[in-house]
C-alpha cells in the first residue's frame, strides 16, 4: 500500500506542472474578427480599362485610362477590427489571393494584391496591446477594371481568417 | 485501513487534478480554432459621359464695310447682340446659339470646359480668310448655371442628360472691299468630366 501511495504522490507531483506548462503557453480569450468598414473603391469612369487601388490609408490611385470620379467621396481603405488576448502574436491571412465583384447584370471584377499593411499580397502578424482587447486592422486592395466594363454598382466580399501563432 | 482511506483521498486528488487538465486542453483547443470573416468590397462603374452637338452656333449673314474691326455677339439663348466697327448683321437672317447634349450617369458631379478662348472660322471658298470666334458663354439649360470662356461649368447634380446652350462674338480685322465674302465655318471644342 506504500508503494501504491507513493506512485499516487508522484503523479500528483507531475499534475500542477502540467497545468501550469499549459496555462503559459494558452490563449484562453478566443479571437474574433469583425468588419467595421468595407473597402470601396469608389465611383469612376472605365474607359478603355484599367486599375483602381486604395491603400491602407484610404488613398485611391488609378492606372490605364480609369478616371476616379468623386474624390473624397466614398472610397476608402477596409477596416477590421479584432480581438482576442493581448500580448500574443495573431497571424491575419487572406484565405485566397483574388475575390470577385459583380453587378446585378452579372458582369464581375477582381480583386487582389490586398494589403493588410504589410504590402500587397503579404499576410500580417499583429499583437493587441497590453490593456487592450482589440486591434484594428486596415485592408487596401487592387481592382481590375475591364475593357469594356459594364457600368453598375459591383459588390462583393474577400474572407480573411486570424489565429494566435 | 487507514492507508485505504489515504490512498482513496489521493485517488480523489488525482481525479480532480485529471479534470482540471481536461478542461484546460479543452480552453486551448477553443482558444487556437482559427477567427474566419468576410468582409463587404464595393465599386461604383459610372456611365460613359456622351456629347452630341445637335445645334451649330450660328452668327448669320453679315456685312463687312471696311477693313476696321468689328465683332458681333450671339448669346446663349440665341439672340443676336449689337454689332460694332465694321460688321454689320443681316438682321433678317437666322441666328442660333449652339447647342451640346452631355448625357452622364446622373445625379454625380460634372464639369464642363471650353477647350480654348478662341476657335477660327474659315471660308469655306477661300481658306486664307479666316475670323475668330470668343468670348464664349455657356449655360446650363435655359437657366442654369453659366460660365464665360475657359471657366469651369460646374453642375452639381446634373440630369443623365443635360443641355448646355453656347454663345459667342464673331470678330474680323477686316477685308478689303469686295472680298471676305462666302460661308465660314469652323469648329470649337468642349469637354465634360465627372468631378
Amino acid at each position: 500500500m506504500d508503494k501504491v501511495c507513493k506512485k499516487v504522490a508522484l503523479t500528483l507531483a507531475v499534475v500542477p506542472l502540467s497545468i501550469l506548462a499549459e496555462k503559459a503557453q494558452a490563449q484562453t480569450v478566443p479571437i474574433f474578427i469583425s468588419a467595421t468598414q468595407e473597402l470601396n473603391f469608389g465611383a469612376f469612369s472605365a474607359g478603355a480599362g484599367g486599375t483602381v487601388t486604395i491603400s491602407t490609408a484610404g488613398a485611391r490611385s488609378v492606372s490605364g485610362s480609369v478616371v476616379p470620379v468623386g474624390a473624397g467621396g466614398f472610397e476608402r481603405q477596409g477596416n477590421l477590427l479584432i480581438s482576442g488576448e493581448a500580448n500574443f502574436a495573431i497571424d491575419v491571412v487572406m484565405t485566397a489571393p483574388s475575390f470577385t465583384v459583380s453587378e446585378v447584370g452579372g458582369d464581375t471584377m477582381a480583386v487582389n494584391n490586398f494589403d493588410l499593411g504589410g504590402g500587397a499580397g503579404n499576410p500580417v502578424v499583429v499583437t493587441i496591446p497590453t490593456g487592450a482587447t482589440s486591434i484594428n486592422v486596415p485592408v487596401g486592395g487592387r481592382l481590375t477594371v475591364g475593357s469594356p466594363q459594364a457600368e453598375g454598382t459591383y459588390s462583393g466580399s474577400y474572407s480573411i481568417t486570424a489565429n494566435y501563432q | 485501513m487507514e492507508t485505504t482511506k489515504k490512498g482513496k483521498s489521493m485517488n480523489k486528488a488525482l481525479m480532480m487534478g485529471t479534470a482540471l487538465i481536461s478542461l484546460s486542453s479543452l480552453a486551448v483547443a477553443e482558444a487556437q480554432a482559427a477567427s474566419l470573416t468576410t468582409a463587404p468590397i464595393s465599386a461604383e462603374v459610372l456611365t460613359p459621359i456622351g456629347i452630341t452637338a445637335p445645334t451649330a452656333l450660328d452668327f448669320g449673314q453679315v456685312t463687312i464695310a471696311s477693313a476696321a474691326a468689328g465683332t458681333l455677339p450671339v448669346d446663349f439663348a440665341g439672340a443676336r447682340g449689337a454689332a460694332t466697327g465694321s460688321m454689320s448683321p443681316v438682321t433678317s437672317s437666322t441666328v442660333s446659339q449652339g447647342v451640346v447634349s452631355i448625357t452622364s450617369a446622373g445625379g454625380v458631379a460634372l464639369r464642363i470646359n471650353m477647350g480654348a478662348t478662341t476657335y477660327n472660322v474659315t471660308n469655306t471658298t477661300d481658306a486664307g480668310e479666316t475670323m475668330a470666334v470668343n468670348t464664349f458663354t455657356l449655360r446650363q439649360g435655359t437657366a442654369g448655371v453659366t460660365a464665360t470662356g475657359t471657366a469651369n461649368l460646374d453642375i452639381a447634380t446634373p440630369a443623365t442628360t443635360e443641355t448646355i446652350n453656347i454663345g459667342g462674338t464673331l470678330n474680323t480685322t477686316g477685308f478689303a472691299l469686295g472680298a471676305g465674302d462666302g460661308v465660314y465655318q469652323g469648329t470649337f471644342t468642349i469637354s465634360a468630366i465627372y468631378q
